[in-house]
């Protein structure tokens, strides 16, 4: 019995203990005690006369529809995001647009380093080219790094899940490595052997690389699912 | 076996039918519910305690203390008048509904569990 009475406590213990929800508390057990007493009457084990009035006693949540209370408050989800300030999302709206023309700006300098290249070659001499070239593509560098650190701030802020999270390790492991690894060799191929022309295949090969990785690992994650 | 949701509504009228027999108090009510449903209906006790006491707030029936036996004072319930004109309307109402239903019951389709 002192199990069915702990269970009625606990099974009342979210209820406000207002009258006349400590009445029905009090006139519950003593409808418990007397199933209990019947059900040792019967002949039933102390074990199967418990079990079975526990059973019949029901639940919190019938017991709070029965009352008309409210369901069990569950706790307080958190937000899924921090609350975002209209003021942020503008920010960033703003930054997107910025973001953009700093991109363009990136590719034209990319795109001047081996344009000037030979002009600057003729005019001041070799090393100097070399020396602005790689100004030229440090600057576009450096102008995408800027960007990418600061949309990655605002993402956080607002919430929003960064993209190479969904992409697998591995995949990003390679890009890290080929993309770099292509560059250095396109330089190459071009200062010594002078292939500017033929040498941006590498950059197709880089690419074809991690395409073949991701494509390898989605497939085993997907497996794996 | 019947479910709380299939019988909801009509729990205070089973309490009701078995008080127009003769005062009573919690367990004999609940045993005898059991008994009558064939087993089919072994109404849960919050149920029952709390059916008590939505009928009693509505001046359905009126509790009164009991005999005490092995020490616990039981609260016994009698029906008044006005839960006797209730439960005539809960039975109206049941025989209206139930015409209602069996008219969308096809007699020719089995439940399945009738042989």
């Amino acid at each position: 019995m002192e199990t069915i009475r702990n269970y009625v406590e606990a099974l009342f213990a979210t209820l406000p203990q207002n009258d006349e929800v400590l009445r029905l508390k009090s006139e519950l057990l003593v409808g418990l005690e007397d199933k209990f007493s019947a059900l040792l009457a019967e002949g039933k084990s102390e074990a199967e006369a418990t079990g079975h009035v526990l059973a019949s006693v029901g639940s919190v949540d019938e017991l709070r529809a029965e009352l008309g209370l409210p369901a069990q408050d569950a706790p307080p989800e958190p937000p899924p995001n921090p609350p975002v300030s209209a003021a942020l999302a503008e920010e960033y709206h703003a930054f997107q647009a910025k973001m953009g023309a700093g991109a363009a700006a990136a590719i034209a300098l990319f795109l001047l380093a081996p344009a000037f290249y030979p002009l600057v070659e003729q005019l001041w001499g070799k090393s100097l080219a070399i020396v602005l070239f790689f100004l030229l593509i440090a600057g576009g560098a450096a102008i995408l790094t800027l960007f990418g650190v600061r949309a990655g701030y605002y993402k956080e802020l607002l919430g929003i899940r960064p993209a190479s999270k969904q992409t697998g390790r591995l995949t990003r492991l390679f890009a890290c490595v080929a993309f770099p690894a292509a560059l250095l060799l396109y330089l190459l191929l071009g200062f010594f052997l002078g292939m500017w022309k033929t040498g941006w295949l590498v950059f197709g090969a880089a690419s074809v690389v991690v395409c073949a990785v991701y494509a390898v690992e989605e497939y085993r994650r997907q497996d794996k699912d | 076996m019947f479910g709380s949701d299939v019988m909801r509504g009509y729990n205070d009228m089973l309490i009701l039918c078995l008080l127009t027999e003769g005062d009573s108090y919690g367990y004999a009510v609940s045993h005898e519910i059991e008994r009558r449903s064939g087993g089919q209906y072994p109404i849960k006790e919050t149920t029952l305690y709390s059916a008590f006491g939505r009928l009693e707030k509505q001046g359905y029936i009126a509790p009164y203390q009991g005999s005490e036996t092995q020490g616990r004072p039981r609260t016994y319930y009698t029906i008044t008048d006005d839960g006797r004109r209730a439960y005539a309307a809960k039975c109206g109402e049941w025989r209206a509904l139930k015409t209602v239903i069996d008219r969308f019951a096809k007699e020719e389709m089995t439940d399945g569990n009738d042989p």
